[in-house]
């Protein structure tokens, strides 16, 4: 099934939560609502599962209207950040709560239920109450709840932030698989960039109610298109733009000139290119070595003018033997590891 | 029964710009156009809910304040001259607000000092002063002034004993009295204040070199300060509207209420007793506004990362406050425990053999009122389950406009007293015109009358339990395709009776222990058991209307054992039931 929204808005109270954001979501698909909180990406996802409604903007599913249709008849499957089993009933009760409503005969609903609660590796806990399971455990069941009566699209609304580091990068892999293996249409709300990022064929990230960029993830990251995208996603030196940092100029506009621009810590070079263009000598300010990862943070002295010094972070692979404050290094940046963020 | 609401009140305006969604065109088609039943329904719920408190609290109102502005010349403030012009109703004015203030202050004291033993000391037998201290709950409430004249009357136990001719009646006898009546409320609020404490914060003062009483001026005190005032309040608001208590032990000292009572019963002044009953509501309405502005619901401040209490051991503390509570559930089983006395006597205080001939009930109507107050709880329980839970639902879940008019609705009945309830009552049921005049003398109205004059309390009982079921339940309900009344029978409900139960219990066990609501709706055939215990101690039978109050107690405490095994065997130990 495909999503099309088209010009949602909400306000609270005179806040904006959402500014004409305009979105589509291809059949199979799966995609992330990245941002930080208060950006409206929670109340997106409560407007397309039919729990808020709109102030204004349209939603067509299949080019079916939906902005009328109550949340109950929408048949989307919702997975909860706070699990939101039925504290009073079993895990399969919980499974067969929605074919109850749809009105599936008995048997139907007994073997669907065993059904999914084997995809979610959870068969021998049937009969378990919500209290009596782990976490994770009950967010797998919250899983097979939701996809039990077919849905046609999954929304899930930070189904894993509540969840401690090692079971939440479980549970990612299991979503992703059980998504892929369903061939369902998925929207996902998360904060966690690595989250959206390692499990999305696309994403979404958004600031304030507004899109910032949508794209595919390893797009997202190569090509960020505004400063706020670029410090979100991953680290990024975002710096204002000189004349001796080169960049590929076939982006630039007409008549427009860069203003700020942006360099990944891993496109910091720390030798020469071998020609002038792209070279500076910097001094070493900080080393932070993580192991696998040594970060030196530069300062690379102005030109003099009206431009300030400035501090280049550079990331190496290794544990940066021989990496001292105070020396003095050459570094190389590559014009098409430069991107433009922002122009005049 | 400290009136909170725990929740961030929409302000006005933004409640007038909700109003205006809902009304604009575009957004009411667009909401009417997915339509179905279910949204119809849900639309009128607030209605349902709304409809019985305009017909059972507002109407009343309305006439009672019509028949205090009636007077032979037509409408005008005729009444009110002729009542606050006279000595006699300053006098009267002075004597509630006499009585009513020393109640408060030493009730406040008293039980802050019974709660703080129970929650911050080491004293032995804590489950059981805490079980004295509620004694009175379960009792009618005139229980303490039957008490207080057995054992202190003119011909109580004292007097005949020692020979004296020391009178409790009057002034002291009914402060006496309310203190002991309304002592259990206090001690639950301070107690439930006291008990939630951040051991954090006891330690650090202790590690800054605080002794303890400053470390009570400075932490404990600061940190109980909402109870301080929501149990002032309270307290300040039953005394103020008791008059069972004035009644038997006041002799001729008369208050607001029990001048109420005389205009409308001795005399049938229904003008004059509107007009003394409107004075008593302002007092009490007032109280019931200053606490909820107040206190705001903070009354439960205390951060989710804090420590329970550890109570260091400390024998002189101890020592000290056992001294203070033991001689304090002394009094409060002795005033209680002497009725029970008294009625197993021949003839108290005369011949003072065991006997049971109080217990046949050979007085008019027999047991009659006894089985009519357990009908009436019963009806009332039924009812009041109905409309607290239904209220409480609407106004936590159903998200419309009229949320904050339905909370106020709702909670409105906690400012008017009972007699004038009751007396709201009979001017607007009593009258061949009104369309419910065939309600007037049945029990039925009695429970309805029971319900709305509890309904405060019963429904904040009731939403603070749906507060705590997430929304989110109702969310995942519907976003699964189940409709409201899915989720209303599947899964809220069954989170939410143990809660009701409770809410069951309080109806029936105020109902069978209220006199001020019912007292102007009996009729001979539907005299219940607290009135009776009034008519009888008025007429001078001691023994009966001890007899009777012994009834009613066990009734009561009946009932709250049968709930409780019933909540214990389903696992649910928490859920209190004494309120």
């Amino acid at each position: 099934m495909s999503l099309e929204i088209r010009k949602i808005s909400k306000s609270f109270g005179g806040v904006k939560a959402l500014d004409d954001v305009s979105l589509s979501v291809e059949t199979g698909e799966m995609i992330c609502f990245l941002g930080p909180s208060g950006c409206g990406k929670t109340t997106l996802l409560r407007i397309i599962a039919g729990l808020e409604y709109p102030d204004g903007g349209s939603m067509y599913l299949d080019g079916r209207d939906l902005s009328s249709l109550p949340a109950r008849k929408r048949n989307f499957g919702v997975v909860f950040q706070s699990y939101s089993l039925f504290p009073n009933l079993s895990a399969a009760a919980n499974v067969a709560y929605g074919l109850e409503c749809r009105r599936w005969p008995g048997e139907k609903i007994r073997k669907r239920v065993e059904e999914m609660l084997a995809l979610v590796h959870l068969g021998d806990h049937a009969r378990k109450l919500p209290h009596q399971l782990s976490g994770g455990q009950q967010q797998r069941v919250a899983l097979a709840r939701a996809l039990a009566p077919e849905p046609s699209l999954l929304l899930l609304d930070e189904p894993l932030s509540a969840l401690d580091a090692q079971v939440r990068e479980e549970l990612q892999e299991e979503i992703r698989r059980v998504q892929q293996h369903l061939k369902i249409t998925t929207i996902m709300v998360t904060h966690d960039q690595e989250e959206a990022l390692s499990m999305a064929d696309r994403v979404m990230v958004m600031k304030d109610g507004t899109v910032m960029q949508t794209g595919p993830p390893m797009d997202i990251y190569k090509r960020p298109e505004n400063s706020f995208v670029a410090r979100f996603i991953g680290k990024m030196n975002v710096l204002p733009a000189q004349k001796e940092i080169p960049f590929q100029s076939h982006v630039a506009a007409e008549g427009s000139r860069p203003r700020i621009i942006g360099i990944r810590p891993e496109d910091v070079q720390i030798a020469c290119c071998g020609r002038e263009e792209g070279t500076f000598s910097g001094v070493v300010d900080q080393v932070v070595r993580l192991g696998n990862l040594t970060r030196v943070s530069l300062r690379v002295e102005s030109t003099g003018g009206r431009e300030k010094d400035l501090l280049i972070l550079s990331e190496l692979q290794g544990m940066g033997e021989g990496l001292e404050v105070g020396a003095s290094l050459p570094l190389c940046i590559q014009p098409e590891n430069v991107r433009v963020l922002e122009w005049h | 029964m400290a009136l909170s609401r725990q929740e961030d009140e929409p302000s006005p305006r933004l409640l007038f710009r909700r109003m205006l969604t809902m009304i604009s065109p575009a957004v009411f088609v667009r909401k009417m156009k997915g339509a179905d039943g279910e949204a119809l329904l849900r639309g009128l719920m607030p209605l349902l809910v709304a409809l019985p408190l305009v017909l059972f609290v507002l109407y009343p109102m309305v006439h009672i304040l019509g028949r205090s502005f009636q007077t032979p010349e037509g409408a005008g403030f005729g009444n009110y001259i002729s009542v606050m012009g006279t000595s006699r109703f300053l006098g009267l004015v002075y004597n509630s607000f006499a009585v009513t203030l020393m109640t408060t202050g030493i009730t406040l004291i008293l039980a802050y000092v019974y709660a703080y033993a129970i929650q911050r000391t080491r004293i032995p037998f804590k489950n059981a002063f805490r079980l004295f201290a509620l004694i009175p709950v379960f009792a009618p409430s005139l229980v303490q002034a039957q008490g207080l004249v057995l054992l202190l009357g003119r011909n109580g136990l004292i007097n005949r004993t020692f020979g004296t001719d020391f009178s409790i009646y009057g002034y002291w006898g009914i402060v006496i009295a309310s203190v002991l009546y309304v002592f259990p409320y206090a001690f639950l609020i301070f107690s439930a204040s006291l008990a939630m404490a951040d051991n954090r914060l006891y330690e650090s003062s202790r590690i800054l070199g605080a002794g303890s009483v400053r470390t009570f001026l400075k932490v404990t005190l600061p940190s109980t300060r909402f109870a301080v005032m929501a149990s002032g309040f309270v307290v300040f608001t039953l005394v103020m509207t008791d008059f069972g208590n004035p009644m038997v032990i006041g002799g001729d000292y008369s208050v607001l209420a029990t001048e109420v009572y005389n205009q409308v019963i001795g005399q049938a002044n229904f003008e004059m007793g509107a007009v003394i009953g409107m004075v008593l509501l302002l007092p009490v309405a007032l109280a019931v506004a200053l606490e909820k502005w107040l206190t705001g619901g903070r009354n439960m401040e205390i951060s989710d990362r804090a420590q329970p209490l550890r109570i260091q051991p400390h024998l002189p503390r101890d020592l000290a406050f056992g001294s203070l509570v033991l001689p304090m559930a002394s009094v409060i089983i002795a005033v209680v425990g002497v009725v029970i006395f008294a009625s197993f006597t021949h003839l108290w205080p005369y011949r003072m053999e065991f006997s049971l001939r109080h217990y046949n009930f050979d007085v008019q109507n027999g047991i009659a009122p006894l089985w009519n107050s357990i009908y009436i709880g019963l009806m009332a329980a039924g009812i009041g389950v109905i409309a607290a839970g239904l209220g409480a639902w609407v106004t936590e879940r159903c998200r419309t406009f009229m949320d904050g008019p339905l909370y106020f609705l709702c909670i409105a009945p906690a400012a008017i007293p009972g007699m004038v309830l009751g007396l709201g009552y009979v001017l607007a049921f009593n009258h061949p015109s009104s369309p419910l005049a065939m309600l007037y003398g049945s029990l039925l109205l009695l429970a309805v009358c029971n319900v709305y004059h509890y309904h405060a309390q019963g429904f904040l009982i009731a939403s603070t339990s749906m507060k705590q079921i997430a929304g989110t339940y109702d969310e995942a309900s519907a976003a699964l395709g189940g409709s409201f009344i899915r989720t209303l029978r599947k899964i809220t409900l069954p989170l939410m009776w143990p809660t009701l139960v409770g809410v069951a219990v309080f109806f029936f066990m105020r109902s069978m222990v209220t006199l001020s609501a019912v007292i102007f709706l009996i009729t001979p055939s539907t005299q219940v058991a607290a009135v009776s215990v009034l008519m009888l101690e008025d007429r001078g039978a001691v023994n009966q209307a001890a007899a009777f109050s012994v009834c009613i107690m066990a009734v009561v405490v009946g009932v709250l054992l049968v709930a409780r095994l019933l909540l214990n065997a389903f696992g649910y130990r928490h859920i209190s039931l004494i309120r």
